[in-house]
């Protein structure tokens, strides 16, 4: 599939009723474009996570749509890959029968292993997950989320539980099999520095239930130069948003 | 269930080095068995009890033999290894198809448990009667005891695995378009399988225990009625060789199901 755009119209979420009830998202209007990288920011438990689980159609807003290419998302989406912040491998198969899972088995075996050795992992296809590093199995996870052809590729927090090399080592990874694969790519951060180096746009969202902050727009080319110095204005800008003052 | 790749270079020496492991590990695990035999053998000749009350290992074993060359040990024998087979398979999948129902669907679990408790409280000898009189004297009583026996701990296990399976894999699997049937074939029966398997083998010990159970309550073969026909005959020996039968059928038929089980579950 090609990179599908992501139309999010007067969303509201709320869990719970009556005392009970939390509004989590309230007001959101947002237009992904086809192809672009956008990074959603935001304080933890601003309603990130819930966000993109009702792009990918595992959750439905209490009011207001979501539409993927123009079509209403109902139920969970096929034009949607998913990574989460954990691998969430099925343990008791190997990396190929796990990536084949995310292709809805719509791929042939060698395609498979294509992709595995697009993240790296030519030689470990029939590896176990308990087998391999956290990372690989991670790598594991981007390829099971590419391997259905997603029209947009949703991330959530994916390299938070990495160290730090092998996080910045997945970033310009992740750049390069979704450009290859082209999909939209919506990544949940509170990494400034990755949404610097990933996004075409940074949706910063506000305290939980107050919608979208503001919208960054981040206008250099990539592959980005991370200590390049027409950055660091940004960089400060997003982090003042955070309460720090360098 | 996918075939992987376990590293392990098969050096001559590694090689080695497992076999002399395990022959230590059988070595050690024969200890036991072995001291018991000796103060068996003692106990039973110095004078501490009568032939009556406990024979000699070797009169076991003449016992034994006197009955395969009469031709009857293998016929006690076989009905037994029957019987348990019929009623765990019954109860097993009884206990999988149940305890799936009770695990995945809040509402089945509503409506069954209280029941399925109420019934489980009932001990398992006072079914016998009943058994009795619904199916007769013959096969089916006796299978149905220990299909009861079987179906509880894997009815529980199962229903219990289902329901505490990672809701994060879960998700994994609604997120790539599996649901229903294939929801709990590809996603819901793997995670459960290690709790699935510890409750086939405590079902297949019990099993073992309804049998004998049945065997002594109305039967005329099998190990349970040799037991009982050992006793009203004083033949300690036949006694303790059934006995001894038991538990290496017992501990056999374990060890089969912990084969596939350690097979299916290498993931782990
Ligand atoms: N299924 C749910 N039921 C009730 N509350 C939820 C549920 N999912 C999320 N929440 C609440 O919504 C808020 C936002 O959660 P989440 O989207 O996970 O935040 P983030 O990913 O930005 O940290 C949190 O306060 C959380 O407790
Ligand atoms: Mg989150």
């Amino acid at each position: 599939m090609s990179p599908a755009s992501v139309t999010i119209t007067e969303v509201n979420k709320h869990f719970g009723k009556g005392v009970k009830r939390v509004d989590v998202l309230r007001d959101i209007n947002l237009n992904i474009h086809a192809g672009e990288v956008l990074v959603l920011l935001g304080p933890s438990g601003c309603g990130k996570s819930t966000l993109l689980r009702l792009i990918a159609g595992l959750d439905s807003p209490s009011e207001g749509q979501v539409e993927v290419d123009g079509q209403q998302v109902s139920g969970v989406d096929p034009r949607c890959g998913f990574v989460f912040q954990e691998p969430r491998l099925l343990p008791w198969l190997s990396l190929k029968d796990n990536v084949a899972i995310g292709a809805r088995g719509k791929r042939s075996e060698r395609e498979i292993h294509e992709l595995l050795a697009s993240v790296g992992l030519a030689g470990f296809e029939k590896h176990i997950p308990r087998q391999v590093s956290g990372g690989m199995a991670q790598r594991t996870a981007l390829a099971r989320g590419l391997a259905g052809h997603p029209g947009v590729l949703l991330l959530d927090e994916p390299f938070a539980a990495l160290d730090a090399l092998t996080r910045l080592l997945m970033q310009d990874l992740l750049l390069e099999v979704a450009g290859a694969t082209g999909a939209t790519v919506v990544l949940v951060t509170h990494d400034i520095d990755e949404a610097l180096h990933l996004a075409d746009r940074i949706v910063v969202l506000a305290e939980r239930g107050r919608g979208i902050d503001e919208i960054v727009k981040v206008n250099h080319p990539r592959p980005r130069d991370r200590s390049h110095p027409g950055l660091a204005p940004l960089r400060t800008e997003l982090l003042s948003k955070f309460g720090i003052h360098p | 269930m996918s075939e992987f790749r376990v590293e392990q270079q098969n050096t001559k020496q590694q090689r080695q080095a497992k076999v002399r492991k395990n022959l230590v590990r059988l070595a050690i695990g024969a200890l036991l068995p072995a001291l018991i035999l000796v103060i068996w053998q003692i106990l039973s000749t110095n004078g501490s009890f009568s032939a009556s009350q406990l024979p000699p290992p070797i009169e076991v074993l003449q016992a034994a033999q006197g009955l395969v060359e009469r031709g009857t040990l293998w016929q006690h024998l076989s009905i037994s290894i029957q019987r348990v087979f019929s009623g765990f398979a019954i109860g097993a999948v009884l206990g999988i198809a149940l305890g799936s129902a009770v695990g995945l669907s809040k509402t089945v679990s509503q409506l069954l448990l209280p029941t399925i408790g109420a019934v489980r409280a009932v001990p398992s000898l006072a079914w016998v009667p009943l058994l009795l009189i619904w199916m007769g004297i013959y096969e089916e009583p006796k299978i149905t005891l220990v299909a009861i026996g079987a179906f509880f701990p894997v009815f529980t296990t199962v229903a219990a695995g289902l329901a505490a399976v990672d809701r994060n894999l879960i998700e994994v699997g609604r997120t790539y378009g599996l649901k229903g049937v294939k929801l709990i074939t590809k996603v819901l029966l793997p995670a459960a399988s290690p709790v699935i398997f510890s409750g086939l083998r405590l079902g297949l010990a019990q099993a073992w225990l309804f049998l004998v159970a049945a065997e002594l309550i109305a039967s005329s073969m099998g190990l349970g009625f040799l037991l009982l026909d050992s006793q009203n005959t004083a033949r300690t020996d036949i006694l303790f060789m059934a006995i001894i039968l038991l538990a290496l059928l017992g501990k056999l038929s374990d060890v089969v199901i912990a084969t596939v089980e350690k097979r299916a579950l290498r993931w782990i």
